[in-house]
């Protein structure tokens, strides 16, 4: 293996958990992400395993969602109550993350919490590099923009 | 971004912590070993598939054909000679059972086999600076048969200069002779050696050896192979054969008259003159220089078959003499000649120009290009050639265009198929 499954299993969780939003969901994804990842031919190969696990779980989570209509979803997803209780400080950073979009929030998820590399993230976005980076300033810009102050650099 | 501001980030998104992460976590690194054990399977697989492969490759290898013989390549015989030799040579002694004497310290010794085995090993073992007996040994190996000369020559004192030692290996075709001789470095004698090639009616071949008269002659076993009775099947069979079946139409009448029937006595009889603008020994002469082998040979068996939608015929003969070419008599091999039978449906995909109303039950005949038609049984003259490139391997075709390369025999004579003007002695072959 190439990778700690500790750490791996908190990553993907969070990335399924931001597109399902749902707690039982993301974690039911997670663990069927890593079975799948196991089975996979290709689970060998160092270079690909991230690009593979997060590829596996978007997959699943696109099932998901064609299983379940988006009304069941949004009664499934947890209040903004509850958001707001785990959330012990950036209630601006919250808001400001709200504002973006979903892909625009995905990437900032890999990028700066699970701490993908670039050039998976790039590869998983069918972009280059160059593109992902310029598409990061871009959504950063936003956030400090939404949040009003230069915090985030 | 600083850890702080990446952690501030993490809560921003709130994400609540997975609940069953340990359970799975343990589940899943179990998972992971038995994959991992699992993995043996494959490897044994894997060198099993080696062990395997190199069974075959051994096996394949142990089954090749070592001799050119049986791959149908023989091109050359193989005359190894081995000379020893201090002393002057005043008798020649011709003996087809290879047979030399020394009595002053020189063993001469020449085995030579240009049988059928193109690979004829010869090994020598001599001590030519001993004054004691030594003894020259050399194996050939001839078509899996295994010939041994073994000559012991008595112990001479005189002898106290330098031996020559000379092995040379000398192609030659049926009628070669060849001369070895060499002078040793001290200028005492020489040796002489006259290998010559005698063909025997069995198609073997044994060497003679020239031995001084007044040496006394070693003890000498001698075992020879035995003579190739049959020669060497190199026939090739086609992989598309046709037999002659009902109504057989001319291909030549069919571009102007359609279903024409021929009677088998028409064709090839009209011996029109395909050009024969040399003087005849002149041609036979071009045609014997652009041939691989011209042998007198009988057909055993005649095969029409077809090669890209061309008619061919396909002739099993028996060579009963050779002129020129690395075949042997009692050779059998397979000439391809342009021309013969095939079934109308077959023939007229290639040639969609011509028309048969009805293919069901007719075979067309198409001459190609040749005047006459070889029978089964009767003997011809063939100039052949080889490496035709669209033949199969291993086959022969004719020398020339159409028939030309092959000649009726009659009492000597030889008279063309092409062009019945056309016609030479036997004696002419040795001019060339």
């Amino acid at each position: 293996m190439s990778f700690d499954i500790n750490e791996q299993y908190d990553k993907i969780y969070r990335y399924c958990f931001l597109k399902v939003r749902h707690k039982e969901t993301a974690e039911d994804i997670t663990q069927e992400t890593f079975l799948r990842y196991l089975e996979h031919p290709d689970y060998k190969s160092v270079d690909k395993t991230l690009q593979l696990l997060y590829t596996i779980a978007g997959n699943l989570c696109k099932d998901e969602f064609r299983k379940k209509k988006a009304s069941e979803l949004s009664d499934t997803a947890p209040s903004n109550d509850d958001i707001e209780d785990s959330v012990l400080s950036g209630f601006d950073l919250k808001q400001a993350l709200n504002k973006l979009s979903e892909d625009d929030k995905e990437i900032i998820l890999l990028r700066y919490v699970n701490e993908v590399p670039v050039n998976v993230i790039a590869k998983m976005q069918n972009i280059s590099r160059f593109a992902l980076n310029r598409r990061i300033n871009r959504i950063l810009t936003s956030l400090h923009e939404y949040m009003g102050k230069e915090e985030l650099t | 971004m600083t850890d702080k501001e990446k952690q501030a980030l993490r809560e921003a998104f709130g994400i609540p912590e997975p609940d069953r992460k340990k359970d799975f976590t343990e589940q899943f690194r179990q998972r992971i070993n038995e994959k991992h054990k699992k993995r043996i399977s494959p490897v044994i697989m894997r060198m099993a598939a080696t062990a395997a492969m190199l069974l075959i490759v051994v096996g394949v290898c142990a089954n090749m054909p070592v001799s050119p013989k049986d791959i149908n390549d023989n091109n050359n015989n193989l005359i190894e000679t081995t000379s020893i030799g201090t002393s002057d040579i005043s008798n020649s002694d011709e003996n087809t059972t290879s047979t030399s004497a020394a009595s002053d310290s020189i063993v001469s010794r020449t085995t030579a086999s240009t049988v059928t085995a193109a690979t004829v090993t010869a090994g020598t073992a001599s001590s030519p600076q001993q004054n004691g007996n030594h003894a020259v040994t050399t194996k050939a190996a001839v078509s899996g048969h295994r010939t041994t000369v073994t000559t012991a020559a008595p112990k001479n004192d005189k002898t106290s200069s330098r031996t020559s030692h000379t092995v040379s290996k000398t192609n030659t075709t049926a009628r070669n002779t060849t001369t070895t001789a060499r002078r040793s470095s001290t200028s005492i004698g020489k040796v002489s050696t006259t290998t010559r090639r005698i063909t025997t009616a069995a198609a073997s071949t044994f060497t003679m050896t020239t031995a001084p008269a007044n040496y006394t002659k070693p003890a000498v076993s001698t075992t020879y192979a035995a003579p190739v009775a049959d020669g060497h099947d190199m026939t090739v069979e086609p992989e598309i054969t046709y037999s002659i079946r009902g109504r057989v139409v001319n291909a030549d009448n069919l571009e102007e008259n359609s279903d024409s029937p021929v009677n088998s006595n028409e064709k090839g009889t009209d011996n029109a003159p395909v050009g024969v603008t040399l003087p005849f020994e002149q041609k036979i002469q071009e045609m014997f220089n652009n041939s691989y082998a011209v042998v007198l040979a009988k057909i055993d068996k005649i095969v029409y078959t077809s090669i890209n939608g061309m008619p061919y015929t396909a002739e099993n003969i028996t060579i009963q003499k050779v002129y020129k070419g690395s075949v042997e008599t009692y050779d059998k091999v397979t000439v391809y000649v342009s021309g013969g039978y095939m079934p109308a449906n077959e023939y007229i995909k290639s040639h969609p120009d011509i028309y048969l109303s009805d293919t069901s039950y007719v075979t067309v005949y198409d001459s190609g290009g040749c005047v006459g038609e070889q029978e089964c049984g009767e003997t011809y003259l063939f100039f052949l050639r080889r490496y035709t490139p669209y033949l199969p391997y291993g086959t022969y075709s004719l020398t020339g265009t159409g028939d030309e390369g092959v000649f009726t025999e009659a009492n000597g004579c030889f008279t063309c198929l092409a062009h019945n003007q056309l016609q030479f002695m036997e004696e002419l072959f040795d001019k060339f």
